[in-house]
């Protein structure tokens, strides 16, 4: 069977996005990515779980791309979870849904890497922040993959996110063909 | 018309309208004021009418119209779900005192041997007054505990106990005078004939009927609609008078048969104006034919009769509850509550002297009785009160049960386009409401969809207190009209001030008229609508989706703070216009002052700390 990606998009502020938007619009292209525009579809915050459910059962990866905005996920995503990963669907004794699935996180941030340094004004490192998606991927019985971290969006130039998502449309490319 | 009844009229109505007020002055229920009246009025006392007679059969109407309103009250469904504790109350209750006061009859000399008699004078001193009851429950509080459950459920069963021992009354005559032949032709020729209506009335009757009164509301004049109503009801009194039944059971029947229609709200505030009227007229011509000078003779016979059936009752009421174990606590109220003879009983009575099974001096005997039962109870209940609050006075703990509250929460005025949707929201959560809607063809159409909504103008008063206003929650005020609408709210204020109105609003003018008069939650009935359409255009222009909403959030909510300052200046026409301008300036500001936040976040921020700021 194809493996197909469920591409979990959440920007609040996507009319001042700098490179989540372009990142987006590049995955879009390829036909085994099903993108989630969470506050296109999602704006009253009012989710569609059995809809969301069967999508993630048709797909085995799901990917959240977001910017990291206060060390963590924007809301709407964090209520995605908080409604869709339900107890004895996500996880618990009957809870085998997202067993076995991978999971992989693209985030960019505001801050450059300097930043995220132990001497840095955000005082950790960037896998640091990282635990809890670590751990909630790990009790739904997920594989974590390797994050794509982009520092410093602000001032990146066009050229450094075309790379940037060139990398991450390689990635997915690879991912399908295993 | 004959002048000598119009004089016998006159003095029945003065003697109506002066002892009203008088016995609620005194705390006593308007039956007895009647009551008290005709004696006063009648031949015994000051003797000004003297034709009992014709003013007697005139007001006999009035019997037939409480029986009719109590077939209506009955709600055929709530009596299905409670009809093992209905029918096994009922008729031990009414069994035993029956029974019991039948032995203490069967002795007492003046009431002869006829077995016919003592078992109806038995059987209608038993019944209790449901007026009364009902009265003495509310004041205590105890109509929604179990052993006030019990009382309304004897109350029920006494009710639809009157009607088949009405009806048999004529029969009892015929028997006196011949065999009861069931053999005979002419005998089975009358069961037929009463079969025959019966089925014919209870199939055809509710089909018919809602198809009549749609016409003729639509013809919009309300007099026919009272009109039919009353001749429905007197003319099924009129078959069954005709069958050889009692015509009691002609207007009963035709209540039930409407008891669940959409119309009943409309049919009791209509006829409940004519009830009251002739019902007094009834009561005051029962207190005339009570002749103080028979009581005055046989005044021991009257007291006796009297403690015995008070005593019989209320033991037979108190060891049902003991038996049935229920909280003691308000054993003595309850059982007290169903002391009272009914008013049932001088139906009862009247009829059967009319068929010559009484005479009049039994009549006024067991009348008496039955008046000074009424009089004694809140008495004695006062003094047992007493006697419990001093012996309970240690006592703490009550102990209630409390039952399912079967009245609405809600009343909703006009369940057009607006009142559907607040409806179905409710319905969909259980709540309970009542609807009224002034509209024949919806009430049809929603029925199809199976809604109960009932027909009538909400804006009478007579008719949301027969919905249960004053016990509800909350008013919704869903209807089109907007003078109604306001005439509506500032009744139901003035009225009900308890209850919380929720109002609908057409547009501004509207919106500030009902602030005017209190109302805090109101929604007009376009704003949101077109809210949500400008929002998927703005979408639609390429505006993303959760900005769409951030905008329609912010237009609402500076479009409310706007219509307070605009209320307070509303009868100033030039503030007015002054105002929204200045609104309008403002919502741009406010957009503008959105973008620029917007353009801070595009520029992002370096993390630059001043010194001297202190970060962990």
């Amino acid at each position: 069977m194809k493996k197909r990606i469920l591409w979990i998009f959440s920007h609040p502020n996507r009319e001042h996005s700098h490179v989540n938007i372009h990142i987006m619009q590049q995955v879009k292209k390829l036909d085994f990515v099903t993108v989630r525009d969470l506050y296109e579809i999602y704006p009253d915050f009012w989710i569609d779980v059995p809809a969301e459910q069967d999508l993630i059962s048709q797909h085995q990866m799901i990917v959240f791309q977001h910017p990291f905005q206060w060390y963590s996920m924007p809301p709407l995503l964090k209520m995605w979870v908080d409604e869709v990963f339900l107890f004895n669907y996500a996880y618990g004794p009957e809870g085998k849904a997202l067993r076995s699935k991978d999971f992989l996180l693209v985030v960019s941030t505001g801050g450059s890497e300097d930043a995220y340094t132990k001497d840095g004004y955000n005082h950790f490192k960037i896998t640091e922040f990282l635990p809890s998606y670590k751990q909630t991927a790990s009790l739904c019985g997920m594989r974590w993959c390797d994050p794509f971290i982009l520092f410093g969006a602000h001032h990146k130039k066009e050229a450094d996110v075309a790379k940037h998502s060139k990398k991450i449309v390689e990635f997915l490319q690879a991912y399908i063909k295993q | 018309m004959d002048a000598h009844f119009l004089i016998s009229l006159l003095i029945f109505l003065l003697a109506a309208v002066i002892s009203i007020p008088i016995a609620h002055k005194l705390g006593v229920g308007s039956v007895l004021g009647y009551l008290m009246a005709g004696i006063v009025i009648g031949p015994s006392c000051l003797g000004l009418i003297r034709s009992v007679r014709q003013v007697y059969n005139f007001s006999e109407i009035g019997i037939v119209l409480f029986l009719f309103l109590v077939g209506l009250e009955l709600r055929p469904k709530m009596l299905w779900t409670m009809r093992s504790k209905v029918f096994w109350g009922g008729m031990v209750q009414l069994g035993l005192c029956s029974a019991l006061l039948a032995c203490f009859f069967v002795f007492l000399i003046s009431l002869g041997k006829h077995p016919g008699l003592i078992a109806i004078s038995a059987f209608a001193l038993s019944l209790s007054s449901t007026a009364v009851a009902l009265q003495i429950l509310e004041e205590k509080h105890l109509i929604k505990s179990q052993s006030g459950d019990l009382a309304f459920s004897v109350l029920l069963f006494q009710d639809l106990a009157v009607i088949p021992i009405l009806s048999l009354l004529p029969l009892l005559v015929h028997n006196q005078n011949k065999a009861f032949d069931v053999t005979s032709v002419s005998w089975w020729m009358q069961a037929a004939k009463i079969l025959g209506w019966l089925g014919v009335t209870i199939f055809f009757a509710p089909r018919a009927l809602r198809i009549i009164f749609k016409h003729i509301v639509n013809i919009q004049a309300r007099e026919i609609f009272t009109s039919f109503s009353l001749l429905f009801v007197i003319g099924m009194a009129f078959v069954a008078k005709y069958l050889g039944l009692s015509m009691g059971l002609g207007s009963f029947l035709a209540g039930v048969l409407l008891a669940d229609s959409e119309y009943k709200h409309a049919l009791e505030s209509n006829i409940e104006p004519f009830k009251g009227l002739l019902l007094g007229l009834f009561f005051i011509s029962i207190g005339m034919s009570i002749e103080l000078g028979h009581i005055m003779h046989d005044f021991s016979t009257v007291i006796v009769i009297t403690v015995v059936v008070m005593l019989v009752k209320l033991l037979v009421m108190i060891g049902m509850i003991r038996i049935l174990k229920f909280p003691r606590q308000q054993t003595l109220n309850i059982a007290w509550c169903l002391v009272p003879v009914s008013e049932f009983a001088f139906v009862i009575l009247t009829s059967a002297r009319g068929l010559g099974i009484f005479n009049q001096e039994q009549v006024s005997i067991l009348s008496s009785s039955a008046v000074l039962s009424m009089v004694f109870t809140p008495l004695a209940l006062l003094v047992t009160d007493k006697i419990q609050k001093r012996a309970n006075k240690n006592d703490q703990t009550r102990s209630f049960d409390i039952i399912a509250d079967n009245n609405p929460a809600i009343i909703i005025a006009g369940f057009g386009r607006f009142g559907q949707i607040i409806g179905r929201l409710l319905f969909a959560h259980n709540i309970k409401a009542t609807v009224l809607d002034i509209n024949p063809e919806q009430i049809d159409l929603l029925s199809k969809f199976g809604f109960k909504v009932y027909y009538g103008d909400a804006t009478r008063l007579d008719l949301l207190e027969a919905a249960g206003i004053a016990k509800a929650k909350i008013l919704v005020v869903a209807i089109d009209d907007i003078e109604a609408s306001l005439n509506l709210v500032e009744m139901v204020k003035q009225t009900f001030p308890h209850i919380e109105i929720f109002a609908r609003a057409r547009n501004m003018q509207h919106v500030y008229d009902l602030k005017e008069r209190g109302i805090q939650h109101w929604e007009r009935e376009m704003f949101e609508a077109s809210l949500r359409l400008g929002g998927k255009i703005l979408k639609q222009m390429g505006i993303s989706a959760y900005q769409a909403r951030k905008s329609m959030y912010s237009f609402r909510d500076f479009n409310l703070k706007t219509i307070e300052e605009m209320y307070l200046v509303r009868n100033d026409e030039s503030k007015l216009t002054s105002q929204s301008k200045a609104a309008s300036e403002q919502l741009n500001k406010m957009f503008e002052q959105d973008v620029s936040h917007i353009q801070f976040v595009k520029e992002g921020w370096e993390g630059e700390i001043r010194d001297d700021e202190n970060l962990a």
